[in-house]
């Protein structure tokens, strides 16, 4: 059953009592919460996804919960609980959504270690992934949320996961966080793509999400084989810049964008070798999200000509 | 014919074309090598060389007017690969010296 078929109140019942679990891929997540007006949110945002029976070993469990004590009448707070712990002060109550948001991701980052996970957006089409990694401002999840609604497949805005035994990347799907400007020209860039509510006050400004379409959830368990990476940046003074990236730094920028290529070491060296051995790497500095995904197709299809798919590990 | 020097057990070598990423699997640090530094890591991985081997090695691979300089480029890059740990100069008995 997906999270859509069931109405707002039953998102809440699920919150409050034993968990909303939801498999984004490669990982099964949950979620708890008493924030009511948590429910309609996720409903919204997660639609797409099956709910997991709540016996299902979960890859990371956060849950928001009211904070209790004299403040909560004036100044309503929230706490973020982590697998049973919380690790951080409490927070405002008026950003529940991107405070659950940040916490499976955090969680995710510091628990995931079967794979090597890039700091990075990713794509693909016709089996190929586009990896496309992050600095702060550089317009990642503008620019792999323009290509997933452009023909492109959505893996993951956030988290490049890469499989050790054959480099390949699969998907770990979650509502795509835009920023500030970037919510603005995705609206416009898509204006039928569905956008959950704006949070104007967090640490990165204002936040929305957008939700993902069944199709792309349903495809949760397809790797991809990695053929293309992309450092981008959005520079509002070049329309369109372009430049091919040696192999070895971009492997350097990538390991130093891992979230746990230290924890790994050797299998994230092999790991991480493989897949840039096998993809065309590429800075693109851009205005122009048109140009840009037009550059990024024919990246993908001149791979696709260059040389064949192998068969997937079992 | 001056010290010993030997790579140390498994190092990983990825080439590309014209660099190579190096693994250090003590410290767990990757480097980017230039072509210099990858031929003589490369030597000191098959066997143990003296400093005069590697000397040769690199005035054989140097441009014609480079060569006058081989002496100080091997000791450049024999000092750079042992202050990264991938190298190890070897003592009279053959262990790494301390």
């Amino acid at each position: 059953m997906r999270v859509a078929e069931i109405t707002d109140a039953g998102v809440r019942e699920r919150l409050a009592a034993k968990g909303l679990t939801i498999d984004c891929g490669a990982a099964v997540v949950r979620i708890q919460s008493d924030v009511p007006e948590l429910a309609a949110m996720l409903r919204l945002l997660y639609g797409a996804f099956q709910i997991e029976p709540d016996d299902v070993v979960t890859d990371a469990s956060v849950m928001l919960r009211l904070a209790r004590g004299s403040r909560r009448v004036f100044r309503p707070q929230i706490e973020l609980w982590l697998d049973g712990s919380r690790p951080f002060e409490r927070y405002p109550r008026d950003t529940p959504l991107p405070l659950v948001e940040w916490g499976v991701n955090f969680a995710l980052a510091k628990r995931l270690h079967c794979y090597l996970l890039l700091h990075s957006g990713v794509v693909e089409m016709g089996g190929r992934a586009v990896v496309i990694p992050a600095m702060p401002g550089s317009g990642k999840s503008t620019l792999t949320v323009a290509l997933s609604q452009r023909g492109f497949r959505l893996l993951s805005d956030e988290f490049g996961v890469v499989r050790l035994s054959d480099s390949r990347l699969l998907p770990l799907l979650r509502p795509a966080a835009l920023k500030n400007e970037s919510i603005d020209v995705i609206s416009r860039f898509a204006p039928d793509a569905i956008l959950g509510p704006r949070f104007p006050k967090t640490r990165k400004g204002t936040v929305a999400h957008l939700a993902l379409d069944a199709s792309t959830v349903d495809e949760r368990h397809t790797p991809a084989q990695p053929a293309v990476v992309v450092f981008p940046r959005y520079d509002p003074t070049v329309e369109f810049e372009l430049d091919s990236v040696p192999k070895a730094r971009a492997f350097g920028r990538l390991a130093v964008n891992s979230f746990n290529y230290e924890v790994l070491g050797p299998d994230a060296f092999d790991a991480l070798g493989r897949l840039v051995a096998l993809s065309d790497c590429y800075e693109l500095r851009y205005s122009d999200l048109d140009r840009a995904i037009d550059a990024i197709t024919l990246f993908v299809r001149r791979a696709d000509s260059a040389t064949t798919l192998e068969e997937p590990a079992s | 014919m001056g010290a010993t020097f030997s790579a140390i057990p498994g190092v990983r070598i990825l080439d590309f074309d014209s660099e190579v990423v190096v693994f250090n699997p003590r410290s767990w640090d990757a480097h980017i090598l230039n072509s210099a530094a990858e031929m003589v890591l490369g030597l000191l991985t098959r066997s143990p060389r003296t400093q005069h081997d590697i000397e040769v090695a690199l005035f054989d691979a140097l441009a014609e007017e480079e060569r006058a300089s081989a002496s100080a480029h091997a000791e450049r890059v024999l000092n750079d690969l042992r202050s990264v740990g991938l190298i190890v100069e070897l003592g009279q008995d053959g262990l790494a010296s301390r």
